[in-house]
């Protein structure tokens, strides 16, 4: 059909598309517009934390100065955020795998009565939006004693950490040859053993990226902790929308770095293992 | 020796099924969170939001079932307004989104160049900022007076000419194609990754030019995975708090600011269930879609 | 010293039975394969031997012990997959000690089994190496030797060989069989592989759609098959419908116009059967013949030592006869007779 009538709208149209030489450079124009998209605003952040002067309209600090650094490092309030975030993050990401990981293991393996269903309840958090469901948790914490607790911002977190787990561990586990587990218990190893010394080792990639991916979740948490958190238990970006508020730009810049390294750490750490399909299957940091 | 021909055995009897059991019994806390803290709050907000709260002569509350609270979100210019607000700001996004993450994932999945390779090095890098560091990154990029203003003041534009982005809608939609970028291309990728050479070789065989490939095989072929993506991020767009609230103008609002300001500004549980109901209302045909699309995919 | 007994056993999956009522008594050191085309029920027959999934009914008994309700770990069957089911995240030599290891077998002994059943199955001083760095081949030896290192009873095969090319198949039949002797080990081997049957095994169980449809060697299997399936199955066969008429000792085969001679055991008089014959036991005449077969469009295929004569018989379709690499076709029709065919009771279509 499309032998015959050479269709001219279809080639005026699409000219610049079929062309490999302008196609190569739309494509350069298009990559480096994207670069300047995302890494000026971050550098932007960079530089007014070691700006001692900067006034309007230059572009870059008429001062250097590590003044609101040392200011924020010796803030006792950010240093308490910095604790907190740091005590929450890994008794999150240690309970959500202590939770996730058998539910994972059950679902890729074994024979679980209303296997469908229970998948599909497994969604519901991430169809439900977000911040509904976090006032809707603050309720029910006003009721039975959780506002303002630790666990109560703890078993929050929980919530997007412990879906995005589920699915990355039944996946990391359907993808181990269920024949391998087999071969073990075939060489007289109880299914405990077997779990323990074929199965998990080959699942630990998936599972640290997993709980990499859960930890920095619990550390960037804020609009939830922010409703069920307040005023005793301020994690860094609960602390951070304070200071955006309160104008105090080179201090907000410095702490915002601050956050980010973390991140960045892991970005640099897991690039190597960050198959897309850890991504794909729902990291819910919109 | 042949095959013996003789009566039938009976069933073994039922025995305790242990895979079952230890199904059971591995999925059963997971399922218990779930439902402590996420189906009862979900339940409870559609129960509140159907609870109406009236006070009688002698100031005490007297609670009763009615759709008043969502009479009150439909007749209300503001609530009305900000409702509406949410779903243009969720569209505008998730479209932007969408044409920028494509055009990655196609130079990703064809492109074999350095520009190719230099595009999957960045796009990555938003989705390890948490949004709130984002926010306050465009804010500083975008305000008046920011750095955006200062190059074109640099390039000689009026004091006072820049548009304001932020604390107005393009602020909302640019921050939140920021961080939504590096989500929708790994989906995308992976959905161009699915569609196998074979078949781009096939057609370019039968003299299809690039945007014919594009147009007629690679579009259809990824659009049901790609439209996973879209739900999602609609989904997530939608029932966001962050990039609005620090971003957003002050009226009028996306329901997340809304839902929150309602709930600890003013104690308004009421209004406020009602709002996350009717927000999961909007998005339960997304929502319907991608659950189920998600479950195809789970389901083996 | 191990004997293996199926007792109808039987197993079900929601809308379909896997496996029907199977009985099946393996001696000691004998060697079984299990063949039948994919989905007929054999590795699922296999992996009830080794525990992987119980019967619905009937039990299986391995020396006298009633094994049905044992877990695989506790069962003396050893298994060689399909996939080899190496694990990749240990050397070759931690992967054959592990169920040594298990079993808290001093240090210096389990090294010295490891490095003794590598030299049996002939692949000595790969220990320090990873499954992926291994030869399709030698992954295949190494999951041999991990079965086998153990001292099961039992060894059981699922379709063991179907990863490797041609040639490689061919070498590792006649050495798993010969570590089958050297070892005297009872052995079940499934395969959808006749060859692999007729060559490596003592006997050969033969199942179609769950059901066992006969139990021989190879020679039982080929010259005298039990049903219509295994005539089909096994070599090839022609195959015709027609009707049974006893005359005394003999049994003829109403086909169309023609009578053929068959054997027919227990089939009574005027019963519907499907008569089957090889393609040797098939005399090519020049001209016509009584209760001979008329062929048109008849072509030659060169099998190196012999030739099969193909044609088409108007109202019975395909049929094929061996003959003589010299044979030579000329413009006049060719005949078939059968100087040999077996008749079964029912329809040739093979069930499953």
């Amino acid at each position: 059909m499309a032998a015959q009538a050479p269709a001219m709208p279809a080639i005026r149209l699409s000219w610049w598309i079929d062309d490999p030489r302008m196609r190569r450079m739309l494509l350069r124009l298009f990559g480096g517009a994207l670069a300047v998209f995302i890494g000026i605003p971050l550098l932007t952040l960079v530089l007014w934390s070691f700006a001692g002067e900067w006034f309007w309209p230059n572009l870059i600090p008429t001062q250097w100065s590590l003044r609101w650094w040392q200011e924020v490092l010796e803030n006792p309030r950010v240093i308490d955020a910095m604790v907190l975030s740091f005590t929450i993050a890994p008794v999150v990401t240690l309970l959500t795998a202590v939770v996730a990981i058998p539910a994972g293991y059950a679902f890729a393996r074994l024979d679980v009565p209303y296997r469908r269903t229970l998948l599909l309840l497994f969604l519901i958090p991430n169809a439900f939006p977000r911040i509904g469901l976090y006032v809707s948790l603050a309720v029910l914490y006003y009721q039975i004693g959780l506002i303002d607790t630790y666990w109560g911002v703890v078993f929050l977190h929980m919530i997007g950490t412990l879906v995005y787990m589920t699915w990355i561990t039944t996946a990391t586990f359907r993808s181990i040859d269920p024949h391998l587990e087999e071969a073990a218990r075939d060489a007289g190893a109880s299914p405990l053993r077997a779990f323990f010394s074929v199965v998990l080792p080959l699942a630990l990639p998936g599972i640290i990226v997993a709980s990499l991916f859960s930890f920095l979740a619990s550390i960037d948490e804020a609009q939830g902790t922010l409703i069920v958190g307040t005023p005793h238990y301020i994690t860094m970006p609960v602390l951070l929308y304070t200071l955006i508020s309160s104008f105090q730009r080179p201090v907000a810049a410095v702490f915002s770095v601050l956050l980010a390294l973390p991140s960045l750490l892991l970005l640099v750490v897991a690039q190597r293992y960050l198959h897309s399909e850890y991504v794909a299957a729902g990291l819910g940091r919109v | 020796m042949a095959v013996v021909t003789s009566a039938r055995a009976v069933p073994r009897p039922r025995r305790f099924d242990r895979s079952r059991a230890a199904g059971v019994l591995l999925v059963l806390p997971s399922l218990v969170y779930l439902t402590l803290f996420v189906f009862i709050p979900v339940i409870k907000a559609f129960a509140t939001s159907f609870t109406v709260r009236d006070r009688d002569d002698a100031g005490n509350y007297t609670y009763r079932v009615g759709l008043d609270n969502y009479a009150q979100l439909a007749t209300s210019d503001t609530l009305r307004a900000n409702v509406i607000f949410t779903v243009f700001i969720a569209v505008t996004s998730v479209a932007i989104v969408f044409v920028i993450a494509y055009v990655i994932a196609l130079a990703l999945r064809f492109g074999k160049g350095p520009t190719a390779k230099f595009l999957g090095r960045i796009y990555i890098v938003p989705l390890f900022i948490p949004s709130v560091i984002a926010s306050y990154a465009m804010i500083t990029f975008l305000a008046n007076h920011g750095f955006v203003d200062g190059i074109l003041q640099a390039l000689g534009l009026p004091d006072g000419a820049f548009p304001k982005i932020v604390f107005d809608w393009k602020g909302i939609v640019i921050t939140q194609v920021w961080l939504s970028l590096p989500f929708m291309t790994v989906l995308l990728s992976s959905v161009l990754l699915e569609i196998s050479d074979s078949l781009i070789e096939s057609a370019r065989d039968v003299g299809a030019s690039s945007w014919q490939i594009f147009r007629h095989i690679v579009l259809p072929l990824s659009a049901p995975g790609a439209l996973i993506g879209v739900t999602f991020m609609f989904l997530g767009v939608i029932g966001g708090f962050t990039v609005p609230y620090l971003l957003g103008p002050n009226a009028p609002q996306m329901l997340g600011v809304s839902m929150v300001y309602y709930m600890t500004n003013y104690f308004e549980p009421y209004i406020a269930s009602t709002q996350a109901v009717a927000i999961f209302l909007l998005s339960l045909v997304a929502a319907v879609y991608y659950v189920r699309q998600q479950f195809k995919r789970e389901i083996r | 010293m191990a004997e293996v007994e199926l007792r109808h056993v039987t197993k079900s999956y929601k809308d379909t039975t896997a496996v029907d009522d199977v009985s099946l008594a393996i001696k000691d050191r004998e060697f079984v394969a299990l063949l039948g085309p994919s989905g007929c029920g054999k590795t699922t027959t296999l992996r009830m031997l080794a525990g992987f999934i119980r019967p619905d009914a009937g039990q299986i008994v391995i020396d006298g012990k009633d094994v049905t309700d044992l877990p695989p770990e506790h069962r003396p069957t050893a298994m060689v997959f399909q996939s080899y089911a190496l694990w990749p995240h240990m050397t070759v030599a931690d992967n054959i000690a592990f169920g040594l290891r298990l079993r808290r077998l001093p240090q210096a002994e389990v090294a010295d089994r490891t490095a003794r059943m590598l030299d049996v199955v002939g692949l000595p001083g790969v220990t320090k190496r990873y499954p992926s760095q291994l030869s399709g081949g030698q992954q295949q030896r190494v999951a041999l030797a991990r079965a086998l290192v153990l001292g099961p009873k039992i060894l059981l095969l699922d379709e063991p060989l179907s990863n490797l090319d041609a040639k490689l198949r061919v070498r590792m039949r006649d050495e798993i069989r010969r570590i089958q002797q050297e070892l005297q080990i009872t052995t079940v081997y499934v395969t959808h592989d006749q060859e692999e049957a007729l060559t490596m095994a003592d006997r050969i169980a033969v199942m179609n759609g769950g059901v066992l449809q006969q139990v021989g060697d190879a020679l039982d299997i080929y010259d005298r098959p039990a049903t219509a399936f295994v005539a089909d199955f096994i070599g090839s066969s022609n195959l015709l419908t027609g009707i049974l008429r006893l005359a005394g000792t003999r049994a003829l085969a109403q086909v169309g116009d023609a009578r053929v001679p068959v054997e027919a055991d227990g089939l009574a008089d005027g019963a519907a059967v499907t008569v089957s014959a090889r393609p040797e036991d098939m005399e090519v005449l020049r001209e016509a013949a009584p209760d001979a077969f008329r062929l048109d469009d008849t072509r030659l295929v060169n099998f190196g030592a012999y030739k099969r004569l193909l044609g088409r018989h108007p109202a019975f379709g395909q049929l094929e006869a061996r003959v003589p690499k010299a044979f030579r076709l000329g413009d006049e029709p060719v005949y078939l007779r059968f100087t040999r065919a077996r008749a079964f009771a029912g329809d040739p279509k093979p069930r499953g």
